[in-house]
């Protein structure tokens, strides 16, 4: 019966302790913070001005690596407008704020462009949720998409 | 007796993990922060006639009493901007259909989401309803606000 009970009370702290917040969603996050791999999915659609005006769509499925501080890496793949390419070992750096809010940067060895990522981890640190900020040394990004990055599934 | 206890407990600790989750919805039922993630598309017609897509990034702060606040991130057509303390309210029916309003500070435009619970409450999903009274939307959107991921 003891048994039971202590048994009943372990599960109830084992709940609790896994849906504690994991990266530190809410505060007091740092580059710390992001430490491991998530697998990263994209959908983006063209502008209707600018540098490159209806581009057509692209998706990405990605990993990222995140080392803990600051600094990252991809294997990517994506379909840009109809046309697949693979794209492995890219590297970027990324950012982290006390409110689980971020950027990441990385240079498309394809393009050469560095793209400019604005990001925030999800409540329970599970997942970032991405969105396309900016193309460094452009004026405006070429899509608008967003995405998000899962560390869990 | 104690066994019950610890089964009370034990399903207290699931209930507060499941967010906005109730058999009945109310303004209470939300409370916390979700994180907003949500893509628009322009309409082909309207009063911004292929004004180009648009995508936010905002965490919700819900106060239980229908009132929210956020920052909201936007890429409005490749322009990336940022928005702090924007104040709405929301309302919410005892079936989990809701809606909530704020007013731009872009555009001081009220604009309008309606919402749905999920079934676990976990997540909203959201369209856009309304913008400042016009005929049409300028664009069409579907978002998702996660309170548990």
């Amino acid at each position: 019966m003891r048994f039971g009970r202590l048994a009943l009370s372990m599960a109830a702290i084992a709940i609790a302790v896994l849906w504690l917040p994991r990266a530190g969603a809410g505060t007091g996050t740092t580059n710390a913070s992001l430490n491991g791999p998530c697998v990263w999915q994209g959908l983006y659609y063209p502008t209707t001005s600018g540098d490159q005006v209806k581009a057509g769509p692209v998706s990405v499925v990605a990993l990222l690596n995140f080392d803990g501080n600051g600094n990252m890496s991809l294997d990517y793949d994506a379909n840009v407008n109809g046309t697949f390419s693979a794209t492995p070992n890219a590297q970027g750096t990324y950012q982290v704020d006390p409110n689980g809010h971020g950027t990441f940067y990385y240079t498309s060895p394809a393009s050469g462009h560095t793209l400019v990522f604005d990001f925030f981890i999800t409540p329970q640190g599970h997942a970032l949720r991405t969105m396309l900020r900016s193309y460094v040394g452009m004026a405006q990004a070429l899509r608008v998409g967003n995405g998000i990055c899962r560390f869990d599934l | 007796m104690r066994r019950m206890i610890g089964l009370g407990v034990l399903a207290a600790i699931l209930m507060a993990s499941s967010g906005a989750g109730s058999a009945a919805y109310s303004v209470a039922s939300l409370n916390g922060t979700c994180l907003w993630d949500t893509l628009f598309y322009p309409t082909s017609a309207g009063i911004q006639n292929d004004a180009g897509p648009a995508a936010v990034l905002a965490p919700l702060t819900f106060d239980g009493a229908g009132h929210l606040s956020f920052t909201y991130d936007i890429n409005l057509n490749g322009t990336f901007s940022s928005t702090a303390n924007v104040n709405g309210t929301y309302t919410i029916d005892a079936t989990g259909h809701g809606s909530l309003s704020y007013n731009s500070p872009a555009t001081g435009k009220d604009l309008i989401f309606d919402f749905r619970i999920s079934p676990n409450g976990h997540v909203l999903r959201t369209i856009f309803e309304s913008y400042g009274g016009e005929p049409a939307t300028p664009r069409v959107g579907a978002g998702v606000c996660t309170f548990a991921d």
